[in-house]
Formats: structure tokens, sequence, C-alpha cells
């Protein structure tokens, strides 16, 4: 659905992204997830069709989205800093979204209505930033897209509207074939939604795969042996990080799990005891492999 | 596969109409309360004005039209700042621009939409004002706005779409107008303090002001220069602006949306303003410090330098948006290299030789040498006048020691017309001692009196004389042969000088037909005491008398 390759682009002389190439299939909720400065809006922009990419191409629904209305009447996005005009309430917004996208439906509109409990009548610009956020969602819901962009979500909902929201863009996914790329910091709540994970950082998508492969993928394990503990650890291969507490040693090892689990118990520990990791850890411990400073962030 | 984009987008064109329908409605309130109350008979503006104005149509007034024209030259420059907001703001670029319409679909539905909110106002206010003026009145009143309108708004929208900020845009807006004046002022400046005998060029400043959107649009209130507004004019000026309006949309298409909030929306453009503006600014010292340029050059260029060295880096500040900008000062020596170039060129090469040309008398067509006291530029074959005037330049290049910038002085002009079609003209900085010699000895020729004075009027081409400014004088050729008469008597000084004042004045109204075309002028002819004969004459037909008579009425 939204197929990004070898995209490049500076700001002066800054790359911000650098031959990035991404795949989100249809259908599918993609997490799109990165430090700060990584460029993760610019790459957003791109898929929008705000930015146009110096090399590279960007296809949304198999077409290059960039100047294309067809395209981008099938593309919605919620920016963490919605936009909408200064004076117009809810009404004059809808109406303005009616005759931008065809696919407006009037009858999802007053649906939706009875979800977000806000009147109409109000302008926008008096609300508060929950509210705001979900004006967004009620607005660009109701427009059907094929294509929902998300960036930062969930910030400014309060816990049981940030439920309501995911429920109301799952139900779209599951109903509709909706795709989603959703781009936040807040790993916890992308854990419960995505399918698909993207790391990006330094401009580059450096992990990209169904979320259950990537948390499969590394694992730590809580390991104690007799004696000579160290050299076997120093060993293996894949080892992101290392401490010990005690006789215990906590590893964070990358590579096949049930290898690696092997490995360590044809050492005979004491203790061996296999832990999946969360998207934040996964995040945390790539990252760190690629010289991220986390140390003080989670030790 | 290619999109199929249109060149409107309805939702753009609405929602820029709903957004700025309060500035359409101030646009209406404020012209009704200037147009509409004033045009209300009952009203004293009214009456007053229907006396004052009784030749023109009262709308088309200046009391009536100026303060509209004002606003259709500042209301397009705001409309475009506000419409065009959008891609000066990174928030709101980014919104627009994922919306499903084309840059150029977007781009022709806001100017759509602009220009609707700014004539129907006037579309308005003409109707309404069909009740106190004639249609044909009211139609030229709407027409004249809406043109002021349509080509102040292609500038503005320019101005927008290559600025990446608001405050930018309405510095190049200004700069825009006001740049090929500024441009050309700013080279006279120059040639003025380092060019001895510069003239500067009025026949290019004709062509400036005759193109210049704001001269233009001023031009339009005022009834004299409306006449001369042809419609060759209407189609020149509405072409331009046709040009700039699709030059603008191509720009906002190729434009990135990276840069909102950038002072250029194009990264070469910032280089550009950059020098612009510094090179317009550091011009300033030539008009505030031009008398140090004689008295003491080296202080005169330490303060240009300190000027352009503020502006340029203070520019820096404003691209980068820091003040750590003092790593570019190469940027800073190439400016100064450049203008320190062009100074040189000014102050130590003549220009090419500009200060010591003077033709061949065999190459000289025809010569005109006159100051402030002369009614026209008097050119003549006559050879004695040509021999005259290429012994008065030689004086002026080798001789004359010019009175200081900040003296009291005055001009000498020599110009000549060339057998082969070129020209040539000199202006020459004299104190007034000098001129009164130079004059005197041209004044001795009766032959360079006779083209220098509008007395010498052919007398078909007179159409009106006035005793100060209230009696015709009706026997034309009679009352013109005796004050010739009285002018070949007199010198320069009896002519030129204040002490003989005789308390009346003539004016004569005549068709000149010179470069400009043909037109009417009215010179004032002072009376003075040795217009013996022209004194004698009015007294006996009755004119010097009526007129006392008038005066002492009016006094009372």
């Amino acid at each position: 659905m939204i197929k990004v390759s070898d995209v490049t682009k500076h700001f002066d002389k800054f790359e911000v992204l650098s031959s990035l190439s991404m795949h989100v299939r249809k259908g599918t909720v993609y997490g799109l997830i990165g430090p700060n400065g990584a460029g993760k809006t610019t790459l957003i922009n791109h898929i929008n069709g705000v930015l146009k990419p110096e090399s590279g191409k960007i296809n949304v629904c198999g077409e290059n989205v960039y100047e294309n209305e067809d395209v981008k009447k099938k593309v919605l996005n919620i920016a963490d800093d919605w936009f909408y005009f200064g004076g117009y309430t809810i009404k004059q917004m809808a109406s303005f979204y009616k005759d931008m996208y065809p696919d407006f439906s009037k009858e999802r509109y007053e649906n939706l209505k009875q979800v977000f409990c806000l009147d109409e009548k109000r302008q926008i610009r008096k609300l508060s930033k929950g509210q705001k956020k979900q004006v967004a969602f009620w607005l660009c819901l109701s427009c059907m897209p094929d294509v929902l962009i998300l960036d930062e979500p969930l910030d400014g909902l309060d816990p049981v509207m940030r439920k309501q929201v995911l429920n109301l863009v799952i139900a779209d996914v599951a109903d509709r074939e909706l795709t989603v790329l959703v781009s936040s910091h807040n790993l916890r709540e992308l854990e419960d939604i995505c399918d698909w994970v993207g790391i990006i950082h330094q401009g580059k998508i450096i992990i990209e795969k169904p979320l259950d492969d990537i948390k499969g993928d590394i694992c730590k394990y809580q390991v104690s042996f007799k004696e000579g503990g160290e050299k076997i650890i120093e060993s293996m291969s894949g080892v992101l990080h290392s401490s010990k507490t005690g006789s215990v040693y906590n590893l964070i090892i990358k590579g096949n799990p049930d290898y690696i689990y092997d490995t360590l118990k044809s050492a005979e520990p004491v203790l061996l005891e296999r832990i999946g990791l969360t998207l934040e850890e996964v995040f945390i411990y790539e990252l760190g492999g690629l010289g991220y400073d986390f140390k003080n962030i989670i030790f | 596969m290619i999109s199929k984009t249109s060149f409107f987008n309805k939702a753009i064109y609405k929602s820029t109409l709903k957004r700025f329908l309060w500035g359409s409605v101030l646009y209406f309130a404020i012209l009704f309360v200037y147009v509409i109350l004033n045009a209300i008979p009952a009203n004293e503006y009214y009456n007053y004005n229907s006396i004052y104005h009784a030749n023109v149509p009262l709308l088309l007034s200046p009391s009536y039209i100026i303060f509209p024209v004002l606003l259709a030259i500042i209301v397009p420059t705001v409309v475009s700042l506000l419409a065009f907001r959008f891609i000066h703001s990174k928030k709101q670029v980014v919104f627009i621009h994922s919306c499903p319409v084309s840059r150029r679909s977007n781009y022709v539905s806001t100017i759509l939409a602009c220009l609707t909110l700014m004539i129907i106002p006037l579309i308005a206010i003409s109707l309404i004002c069909l009740s106190y003026f004639n249609f044909s009145d009211c139609m030229i009143w709407l027409g004249i706005n809406a043109f002021i309108i349509f080509i102040m708004f292609s500038v503005s929208v320019f101005s927008s779409v290559i600025t990446g900020n608001t405050f930018a845009s309405i510095v190049i807006n200004v700069i825009i107008h006001a740049f090929i004046p500024i441009i050309v002022a700013s080279f006279e400046l120059m040639a003025e303090g380092f060019l001895w005998g510069f003239s500067s060029n009025s026949e290019l400043w004709n062509f400036i002001s005759e193109n210049n959107f704001v001269v233009a649009s001023f031009g339009l209130a005022n009834n004299y220069f409306r006449e001369y507004f042809v419609l060759w004019d209407y189609l020149k000026f509405s072409f331009a602006s046709l040009l700039i309006y699709g030059f603008s949309c191509y720009i906002y298409i190729k434009r990135r949306s990276e840069t909102a909030t950038d002072v250029a929306g194009f990264k070469v453009l910032n280089h550009i303003f950059k020098y612009l503006v510094v090179f317009l600014l550091s011009l300033i010292p030539f008009a505030l410090f031009f008398n140090l340029i004689e008295e003491s050059l080296p202080a005169f260029i330490t303060i240009l330098i300190v000027f352009s060295a503020i502006s340029y880096f203070g520019i820096e500040m404003v691209l980068k948006k820091t003040i750590s900008v003092f790593k570019s000062y190469k940027g800073y020596l190439l400016f100064c290299i450049c203008f320190g170039a062009i100074i040189s060129l000014f102050a130590f090469t003549s220009f090419f030789g500009y200060e010591t040309r003077i033709p061949d008398e065999q190459n000289i067509s025809k010569i005109a040498i006159y100051d402030y006291y002369t009614d026209s530029e008097p050119y003549t074959e006559n050879e004695s006048i040509i021999a005259k005037g290429l012994e008065l330049h030689h004086k002026m290049v080798y001789e004359i020691i010019a009175p200081l910038h900040d003296d009291y002085h005055t001009r000498i002009h020599i110009k000549y017309k060339l057998k082969n079609g070129k020209e040539i003209s000199r202006a020459y900085r004299v104190s007034f001692e000098q001129s009164q010699e130079i004059m005197s000895e041209l004044y001795e020729n009766q032959e360079y009196k006779r083209l220098s004075r509008c007395e010498f009027t052919d007398n078909e081409r007179i159409t009106k004389i006035e005793l100060d400014g209230e009696r015709t004088i009706t026997e034309k050729d009679e009352f013109l042969e005796v004050i010739r008469d009285d002018v070949l008597n007199m010198n320069y000084e009896e002519l030129t000088t204040n002490e003989n004042e005789y308390n009346h004045y003539v004016e004569i109204t005549y068709i000149c037909n010179d470069s400009d075309g043909e037109y009417s002028r009215t010179n004032y002819v002072p009376l003075k005491t040795d217009h013996i004969k022209t004194i004698e004459w009015l007294r006996e037909n009755g004119y010097i008398l009526v007129s006392q008579l008038t005066q002492s009425k009016l006094i009372d």
C-alpha cells in the first residue's frame, strides 16, 4: 500500500533521510518508531505528498503520491499538532473535509458524533488539546480513507478516549482493510495495535519486521553458572547487553531464541530463564547496538 | 500513471471565501463610510466638493477617489499575506499540501477567491453609488479600483510565493515596487557624488514612472494623468500582471514546502535577497553623509564600510536565525570587493571618459544650454550658440571650480543632439554668481533669448494669456508684440532678479511639442519694472487698473 524506495532528503547540508526504504502492506498497522530527530515526521510528510524526495520513489496505492490528487483523496493524516482553520466550528471544518474528500461519509460522521460527544457548533480553537485530537479523528475517519497516517496520535487523549479511538481504527482495519502508519514514542500502545514495526535511525530504516518476529528475535536471559560463566558469555555472538547481579547474569541476546537457549543450557547452568522483551526494550537495545546512548535510561 | 488535475478546487475557493469574508465586509464598510456617506447631497463634504471640483465628475474627483485608490493599493497586499499565509507556516503548509488538491488548482482557486473578496465590495459600492452619481462615473470608478486591485495583487502574490515568511514578503513587496527606481536612484546618487557634470536621465525616469505599478495606480486618481492613460496602458499593465500571476504559479509549484518560515522560498534567493538588501542599505551613507565625499573621502569610506558591515551581518543574522554569523566574513569581503569596484568605477575612472567627453563641433546637430530660469530646453542649430556652448563646456570641464554640494548653488545644463542620433547631457553645479556670468553672456545673443523664453512661442501655439491669474488678455498678438520687444531689450539680470518686480504677473499657456508628445503647458512670467512697454500697454488697455481694483477688493 505504501512503498518507499531509496528516498533521500537533505535539509540544508543535513541528510534527514538517507536512501530510506520501507513497505507498509495493505490492511496492516505499521508502527514507525525512532529516536528524536531520526526523520519520522519528514518521512511522514513525504508519504503525505507534502515534501518532494530528492531521489527515490514514494508510491501510495501503487502511484506516486507527490502532486497526485487521486491518491491523496485516499490518504488522511493526523499530525501531532493537527491544523484547523482559525475561527472554524467542527461543522464548518467537516464541510471543508466533505468538499475536499469525495468519500466523506455523512452517515459515518453522524455515527461518530455519538462516540465523541462534542458540540459540532463549537469553535475548534476553543477546545482542549485532547478534544481537538478527537475532532481530528472524527473528521478523518469520516473521510473513509484507505490510508491513515498518524503522528503521535494519542497525545492529549484521556485513557478512555485512547481506547475508544484505537478501537475505531482497529475496527476500520478489520472491516475495510484500512492501512495505518503510526508514529509514536508510546511504544506500549504501539505494541497493542501494530502488526509491523519499522525502526528508523539517522534517516534509515534499520529494522522492518512483523512485531512478533521483532520481539522473538531478541530475548532476555537470566543465567547463573557454577564456574566459567564469563568465558561462556564471551564466546556467544549477538549479545547486546550483559550485566551481573550477584552470581546471576542478565543477558540480552539477539538471534534464534531456541538455539541460544540450547547453547546456554549445554553449559549446565545452575539457573536459566528466558524472558520475552517489550517493544520498548527491543527499541532501546536495537538502538543501543547502533551506539544510541541508553545506559542512563534502563539501568 | 499521470493523475488528472483541474485548475479549480471548490473546497479551497469556498474555505478562502469563508475565512476572509470579514476582510471583505470591512473593506466594504470603509468604502461605504468614505464614499457613500460623503455622497449624500445633504452632506457638507459633498457640497464643498461639488463646487470645488465643478469641472470633474464628482465621484472621480481626487477627494472621492484618492482614498479608495490608496486602499486598492494596500488591500491586495494584506489579502495576499493572509491568503498565502499557509506557505509561510510549517503547520499550515503540511495541512494544505497533504490535501487532495494540486498546487496549480490550489493557487488558481486561492487567487480567484481573493479577487472575489476584493471586487465584490467594489461592485456593491458602485451599485449604491448609482443612486447618487451617473452610470458611467460609477463604472469608471469601479473599473479603476478593480484594475488597481488586479495589478497590485499580482505583485503581492509574487512576493508571497518567493518568500518564506510574512515579514520577508512585505519587505520584498515594497522592494519590487521600488526596485528599479531605487537602483537607478542609487546609481545616480553615486554618480552625483563622484562624476563631475553628471546629469540625471529624465527620459529614463519618465519611462520608470510610466511603467511603475504604484505610480500608475496613484496616477489613475488624478484627472490629468487619467486622460493620458490610454487603452494601451491598461493592456500593458494587465498583460504584465497576468505574466506575474503565471510566473508566481510556476514558482509556487516549484517551491519546497520545507522553506516555510525561512526568509526566501528558494535557497538561491537567500543570496540574491541578501546582497540586494545589503547593497541598498550600503547606499544610505550617500544620502546621509553626501558632503563628506568632498570634505573627507577617507571618513566617507569608513562610514561606508561600517554601514555595509552592519547591513551584511545583520541580514545574515536574520537569514540564519542566529547571531553567530561572523564566520561568513568571506561573503562580506566579496561584497566589499564588488561594491568597491562599482564606487571606484565612478570615483577614479571618470566613468569611461564621461567627465571629459566634449563632442566635436562638426558632429553636433543641435545644442541646448539652460539654467533654472529657462522656460524650456532651448534646442538650436544656430552655429554661434553651438560654438558658445562648446566654449562653455570646455570651461566647465577644465576651469570652473565647483561649489561644494552643501554650498548654495544652481545648475547649468548643456545638452547635445548629435548627427549620429545620440545625445549627450551634462549638468554642472555652479555658484549663482558663476551662473549669472555664464547666462548673461548667452543672453547677449538675441537668438538665444528667442529660443529660451516662452514669450517667443509661435502665436498660433499660444492658447491663453492671463494677467494675475484672473483676467484673460484678449488682444493676444498685440500684447505678445510689446512683451517680446521688452524682453529683447532686457538683459539676463533684469529678467531674473527679484529686485525690479512690478507686483503683477502674466501666465502664458501654450501647446508644447517635444519628445513627450503634444501637451499644454502654462508658464509664469513675473512682470518687472523693466517691462516698460508691456506695463504701458496694460495700463492703456485697462488691464492693470481692473486687476488692481480686484486685488484691493480681495484685500478688503
